[in-house]
């Protein structure tokens, strides 16, 4: 008797031979392999390996599994409040849903304690992967709390793999081209992230035939949450923010405040948007979406006309984001708050060093250095630093429950970013009230954009001040 | 490389055609006039220096080109070191008592407060900026230099590195090389995870599919494709790649020795992972008696027309040699063992991770020895002497380790 064919992992892929591929093999996993020119075997992405043994098994076809490496495992989580409704209900879901799929929670809401019960019900070799290192840190500080396990990490000059294992994207990627079967239960925190050209592979080339998504904000501004389903499964659960505000997220309210520019600067911001615009008209460009601005790029820079254009297109922008008496509401929000917490949010590096340096407050940035970050953060937490001011290394994942206050001072149009940075001041602490700002230059295209970026059921709550 | 913006290129009848730039007077007085800007840079602001570039580029009528040798020379300057661990904690303390002063006093107005802060900055005794730290503000410490006509092969290189990253496949011929380039060449790919066919004793390579995702991580393409460009010029090549870049008609760039390309690369044996340069050099200070081969033939495999590549190679004085191949995943590992059943090489020595002994019976029925992960010199040199490699022992070797040395 033949013996049976070897499932082979190689290089983030299934490998099979192409012996005895035709017949029931070949009917039986069609559309998941393809031949490999090169080498004459049949190849499918490592994604493929739960389906492929699950139709070997239901076929009875015996073969050799070289590609599994990881082992079932019994987790015992240890946690010191019961799940909340929620929670139970989106790991019900998930389970129902064969161990895959996305869930989608606001920021605060106890993302980490859902995928630990999901690790105990998953009872595999676990790999979390984390788009930061300050999520790395957390995340392996909230796994070595919650389970009697040595916790394995990957990233930051680490790499110590264990049952329970933390990565971040970045080292995740490399390591999966060799390791893809070493684990059976792939956990992706913000998993918004997933889908983009490089980390997608992360999800490909892993055999994990369990897999949950954590975000709170799942699309993407090129569409690409349409992978999630591919590469985690479906969105088997989803809460916003309005309906969790209360009980388990601190109240809230977000205020739009209207500033004007300077007749000075209103003059510049009038001369150079008709530049830019004037520009796009004789060209025949439009600004309805990403591919839109990408062809408004390559025409800008084909001539030096296109590039004064470009020039006149940041010089608006510039004017609208920073405005000077965005400054001075700035100081009157600040000294309003002065006894709270509070987070200064910039579109870019060069507004948040100039707040920092006006205010004589401390930026972090992703110029600032690790242990700087980690201990200005501390002092925010003490309450010792009570206002951060950042660009957007904070909008996503950094755990600062005190924040009660977040003003945006510039931004983009995404929904995603605003949700996020909204995110940051929700986190529940007895007592507080949360209040979200955003500083908006009245009469430019600023207001359009803040009006793109409100449009999510949260910031139904807006008034303009 | 060059980025995908930079890129000089003139497309005509399905070929891509890069724009080289030819060794001119006219040209190197460019070079000579952008490395004039920056020898020159040293203790000047970052920011001001890039506007200075930039106004040389766009009045110079090849903005792209010049362009070009900015963002290749920009990797040779240093800036000067952020501030120290003293001057961030003495900024934190400054910011701390600022803070303080703005929780407690009742400021009236923006301009107020800045008053209040620049007290607090003199009392502090801070100089300059606060954040001196972010890239605007630094300042060139130290340019690295080199001549003009260096500078216009680099941009060449860079050229056609920017242009190989979107190859689709690959075609290589290369003619006349040596066994030891050959070797070279093909450890660059397998690190790289290109992967590759080879006909023609190794001198004509396939690479297919580079981006369609099954030959290795997008980044790891890149820098392999980067890699593989710098070394080619060392060699006789022809190149035939299928080109996608965006915005571009897809085409075929074909270029060979002709071209004048030309890489002061060094050898790919200085890319080895940290971890084997770390076995290389101890094993050789620890094999003192013994020659090093950097660029030895490859030995013959056991299979017609097939050869091995050993990735560390000795020779003693008696002229004996002594190879060593190191194996990190099973499937190469058993097709060699596959190869050595049938005409093993001797004196072969297999270094192979924990985790491949779980099925050694079947895996390697080849008396040799097996080792965890990267060798400890001193156990390469214990199965070197037990294979009466060694006549004596040179070295104090320490208590050998039966768990981890395993002859099966």
């Amino acid at each position: 008797m033949p013996e049976p064919p070897l499932l082979a992992f190689e290089r983030g892929t299934l490998v099979l031979p192409a012996t005895g591929w035709d017949g029931e093999l070949a009917r039986l996993l069609e559309g998941l392999f393809a031949l490999d020119a090169r080498t004459g075997n049949y190849r499918a992405p490592a994604l493929c390996y739960a389906e492929t043994a699950i139709r070997l098994h239901r076929a009875k076809i015996p073969f050799r599994d070289g590609v599994r490496r990881f082992e079932r495992r019994r987790f015992n989580f240890t946690h010191k409040h019961p799940p909340r409704p929620y929670q139970v209900e989106a790991l019900q879901k998930w389970i129902a849903a064969e161990r895959r799929g996305v869930v989608v929670l606001p920021t605060g809401t106890g993302k980490s304690l859902l995928a630990c019960l999901a690790i105990e019900k998953a009872g595999r070799d676990t790999l979390v992967i984390v788009p930061t290192l300050d999520l790395l840190e957390q995340w392996r500080e909230n796994l070595k709390n919650s389970f009697a396990e040595p916790v394995g990490v990957l990233g930051g000059g680490r790499r110590e793999v264990h049952s329970l294992t933390v990565s971040t994207y970045d080292s995740a990627l490399p390591f999966m081209e060799h390791q893809g079967g070493r684990f059976g239960f792939l956990v992706a925190d913000e998993c918004h992230h997933l889908p983009s050209p490089a980390s997608q592979w992360i999800a490909r080339m892993s055999a994990a035939p369990f897999r949950l998504g954590l975000t709170a904000t799942p699309d993407r501004a090129d569409g690409g949450e349409a992978l999630l389903g591919e590469l985690l499964g479906p969105l088997v659960y989803a809460r916003g923010i309005e309906e969790l505000a209360g009980p388990y997220l601190s109240h809230y309210a977000t205020r739009q405040v209207l500033v004007p520019l300077s007749a000075e600067e209103a003059k510049e911001y009038r001369h150079t948007r008709a530049q830019y615009l004037g520009f796009a008209r004789t060209n025949d460009l439009k600004f309805d979406g990403p591919e839109d601005w990408s062809r408004f790029l390559a025409t800008c820079m084909k001539s030096e006309e296109g590039r004064s254009a470009y020039r006149a297109y940041r010089r608006q922008r510039s004017l609208a984001l920073s405005a000077q008496s965005k400054m001075e509401a700035l100081f009157d929000l600040l000294r309003r708050h002065r006894h709270e917490r509070a987070l200064v949010f910039t579109d870019d590096n060069a507004t948040a060093y100039h707040i920092a340096e006006t205010f004589l407050l401390p930026v972090i940035t992703h110029h600032t250095s690790g242990p700087e970050r980690r201990a200005l953060l501390d002092d925010f937490r003490k309450g010792t630093l009570p206002v951060l001011v950042t660009s957007r290394v904070l909008n996503e994942g950094v755990d600062v429950p005190e924040a009660s206050v977040g003003i945006v001072v510039s931004g983009s149009g995404s929904v995603r970013e605003h949700v996020q940075r909204l995110g940051r001041i929700l986190r529940k602490v007895q007592g507080k009230r949360a209040v979200l700002y955003e500083l908006v230059s009245a009469g430019t295209g600023e207001f359009h954009q803040s009006r793109r970026r409100r449009n999510h059921r949260a910031y139904q709550r807006t008034a303009a001040l | 490389m060059l980025t995908r913006e930079l890129l000089r290129y003139k497309v005509a009848a399905g070929e891509i055609i890069p724009l080289l730039l030819p060794v001119t007077s006219a040209w190197l007085a460019w070079a000579g006039k952008a490395l004039e800007l920056f020898r020159a840079s040293p203790g000047r602001n970052m920011v001001e220096f890039q506007e200075e570039t930039t106004a040389l580029a766009e009045s110079s009528g090849h903005r792209a080109a010049l362009r070009g040798f900015f963002q290749l020379l920009e990797r040779r300057i240093t800036l000067v070191p952020g501030p120290g661990e003293d001057d961030l904690a003495r900024r934190r303390e400054l910011l701390r008592r600022a803070s303080a002063r703005m929780r407690e006093e009742a400021l009236p107005s923006l301009s107020r407060w800045k008053v209040v802060a620049e007290q607090e900055l003199s009392t502090s005794g801070w100089q300059g900026p606060l954040y001196p730290e972010i890239p605007a503000r630094r300042t060139v410490a130290a340019f690295e230099d080199m001549e003009a006509g260096a500078l216009l092969e680099r941009y060449n290189l860079a050229l056609v590195q920017g242009m190989l990253l979107h190859a689709h496949s690959l075609e290589l011929e290369l003619p006349g090389s040596s066994p030891g380039q050959l070797r070279h060449l093909l450890r660059l790919l397998r690190f790289f995870g290109l992967v590759f066919k080879a006909e023609g004793e190794g001198r004509r390579l396939h690479i297919e599919e580079i981006t369609e995702g099954l030959a290795g991580t997008p980044r790891r393409r890149a820098a392999g494709l980067a890699s593989l460009m710098a070394f080619l010029p060392q060699l006789p090549f022809e190149l035939e790649a299928r080109l996608e870049i965006p915005g571009a008609e897809p085409g075929r760039l074909r270029l060979d020795g002709g071209a004048g390309l030309r890489s002061s690369s060094p050898p790919f044996f200085d890319y080895v992972p940290d971890e084997l340069r770390v076995f290389r050099d101890s094993a050789n200070a620890a094999l003192r008696e013994l020659g090093f081969l950097c660029a030895e033939a490859p030995l013959p495999s056991g299979a017609p027309a097939q050869w091995a590549v050993p990735d560390f190679s000795w020779r003693a004085p008696d002229g004996r040699e002594l190879h060593i191949e190191i194996f990190r995943d099973a499937a190469p590992l058993r097709r060699r063992v596959e190869q050595c059943a049938s005409a093993a090489p001797a004196r072969t020595v297999f270094a192979v991770e924990r985790r491949l002994f779980k099925d050694e019976k079947q895996t390697f029925p080849v008396p040799h020895f097996t080792f965890r992960d990267i060798p400890a010199p001193r156990r390469f040199l214990e199965c070197a002497r037990a294979a009466g490699f060694l006549a004596t022992a040179s070295e104090p070797l320490g208590a050998p380790v039966g768990a981890e040395t395993k002859p099966i």
